[in-house]
C-alpha cells in the first residue's frame, strides 16, 4: 500500500512545484494562473488523499488497472525488451535492430531459420525502406561512434 | 453506432484531435458496459468502440473543413491544401457554388469505410493468423518498428529515449497497478487543453470559465462524467 503512494507522491509534488513556480518564478499574473491554480490545488487535494488512504492501508481512490487476465511480464521478458536500446546505442539503428532480432528470437527458443529471416527482414525495412525508399537519415553507425 | 455518433461529433469539432474521438469513444464504452472490469483483456467491445469512432470522425471532420474551411484533422488538412492548389477555396461560399462536390467527397468517405469494412471481412480469416504469432516472437519485432518509426517522425535520437523512459513507467505503473489509459489521456489532451486555455484567457480573461457556454459545457462534462455512478452517487446522498 505504501507503494502505491509513489505516484500520487510523486503528481502532488510535480504540480504543487509547477504551480508555485508560475507564481514565484516566472510572476504570472492572477488572470493567467487562475484555472491552473483552481485544477492544480484540486489535484493536490486529490492526491493528498490519496496518499493518506494508502498509507493507512485502505484502497485507493482512483481507479485501478483492469489487470485482471493479464498476467505481468516476467522481468527477463522486460529484459530482452528493454535490451533494445542497447543494441541501437551500440550498433545503430540498422545492424542494431537485426542483431537484436536474431538474439533475442534464438535465445528465446526460436529456429536460426526464423531469427535469420527476421533480422534479413529488418535489415530490409530499415536500410531498404526507411533509408533508400523514404530518405530517412536513420543513424547507420553506433550512436556512441 | 454510439462510438460512430461520438466520432462524427468530436470530428466536426476544429483542432480537438483524432485520438481524442477514439478515447471518448472507448471511455464511453467502458462505462456503459455491465462488465467495464473486463476492459483491457481483449473484450471485441474496447476494439470495436475506439475504431468506430476513427473512422466515423472522418466524415464529421469534413463538415468544419468544406463549411467553414478549417481543418477538422490532419488528413483534412492535406484535403483543404489540395483544394487550394487547384483553385478551390473551402469555405461558406464553397457548398453553394460546389454543392455536386461537397456531395461527391461525402459518398467517396462513405464508400471507402464500407469498401474497407467489406475487404476486411473477406480477409479477416488470414489475418487472423497474425494473433497466433507467440507474444515472445511479436514483441521484438513490433519493438523494432516503434524505435525505428519514433526515430524517423523527428529524426531525433532523444524521442527513442522517450520510448523507452515511458515504458519504465508503464511497467511501475502496471506493478502498482495505476491506470495507463488515464496517463495516456492527459499526455495526448494536455497540449490541447494549454493551447485552447491560452487562447481563451486571451479573449475573455480568468472569468472565461463562468461564461454560460462554458458553463454548460462543463455541466455536460459532469454530467456524462458521474452518470455511470449516479446509483452510487444517489445512494451516499441518502445516507448523508
Amino acid at each position: 500500500m505504501s507503494a502505491a503512494a509513489v505516484f500520487p507522491s510523486i503528481i502532488l509534488a510535480i504540480v504543487a512545484a509547477f504551480v508555485a513556480s508560475g507564481f514565484l518564478v516566472y510572476d504570472y499574473s492572477w488572470s493567467v494562473m487562475a484555472f491552473p491554480f483552481g485544477a492544480g490545488v484540486a489535484t493536490c487535494a486529490l492526491c493528498a488523499l490519496e496518499i493518506i488512504r494508502c498509507l493507512a492501508g485502505r484502497a485507493p481512490l482512483a481507479e485501478q488497472a483492469s489487470a485482471a487476465a493479464l498476467e505481468p511480464l516476467s522481468l527477463q521478458s522486460l529484459a530482452w525488451m528493454f535490451s533494445l536500446a542497447l543494441f541501437l546505442y551500440g550498433l545503430g539503428f540498422v545492424a542494431g535492430p537485426a542483431l537484436y532480432l536474431l538474439v533475442c528470437l534464438r535465445a528465446n527458443g526460436q529456429t536460426w531459420g526464423l531469427s535469420l529471416g527476421m533480422a534479413a527482414a529488418s535489415v530490409a525495412v530499415t536500410w531498404g525502406v526507411f533509408v533508400k525508399a523514404l530518405g530517412v537519415l536513420l543513424p547507420l553507425w553506433p550512436l556512441w561512434f | 453506432l454510439r462510438s460512430s455518433a461520438i466520432g462524427s461529433v468530436i470530428g466536426i469539432m476544429p483542432g480537438v484531435g483524432a485520438t481524442t474521438a477514439t478515447f471518448v469513444a472507448y471511455a464511453a464504452a467502458k462505462q456503459t458496459s455491465p462488465s467495464p472490469e473486463t476492459f483491457g483483456t481483449g473484450r471485441i467491445e474496447g476494439v470495436i468502440a475506439p475504431e468506430a469512432a476513427s473512422n466515423a470522425k472522418e466524415g464529421g471532420a469534413l463538415v468544419p473543413t468544406l463549411a467553414l474551411g478549417i481543418p477538422g484533422s490532419a488528413a483534412m488538412a492535406l484535403l483543404l491544401g489540395a483544394f487550394i492548389v487547384l483553385g478551390l477555396q473551402p469555405g461558406p461560399e464553397f457548398l453553394a457554388k460546389h454543392m455536386d462536390l461537397a456531395f461527391a467527397l461525402a459518398m467517396i468517405l462513405a464508400f471507402g469505410n464500407v469498401g474497407s469494412s467489406v475487404l476486411m471481412f473477406l480477409l479477416s480469416k488470414s489475418i487472423i493468423y497474425v494473433t497466433r504469432v507467440p507474444g515472445h516472437v511479436l514483441a521484438p519485432i513490433l519493438l523494432v518498428l516503434v524505435a525505428v518509426g519514433t526515430y524517423s517522425a523527428e529524426n531525433n535520437v532523444i524521442d527513442v529515449l522517450f520510448v523507452f523512459i515511458f515504458g519504465i513507467l508503464g511497467v511501475a505503473m502496471e506493478r502498482l497497478d495505476y491506470n495507463r489509459p488515464a496517463l495516456l489521456l492527459g499526455f495526448v489532451l494536455g497540449e490541447s487543453i494549454e493551447r485552447y486555455y491560452q487562447v481563451s484567457v486571451n479573449a475573455y480573461g480568468a472569468w472565461f470559465l463562468a461564461r454560460p457556454i462554458t458553463v454548460t459545457i462543463i455541466v455536460i462534462a459532469l454530467t456524462f462524467m458521474l452518470w455511470p455512478s449516479r446509483n452510487r452517487i444517489a445512494l451516499l446522498w441518502r445516507r448523508a
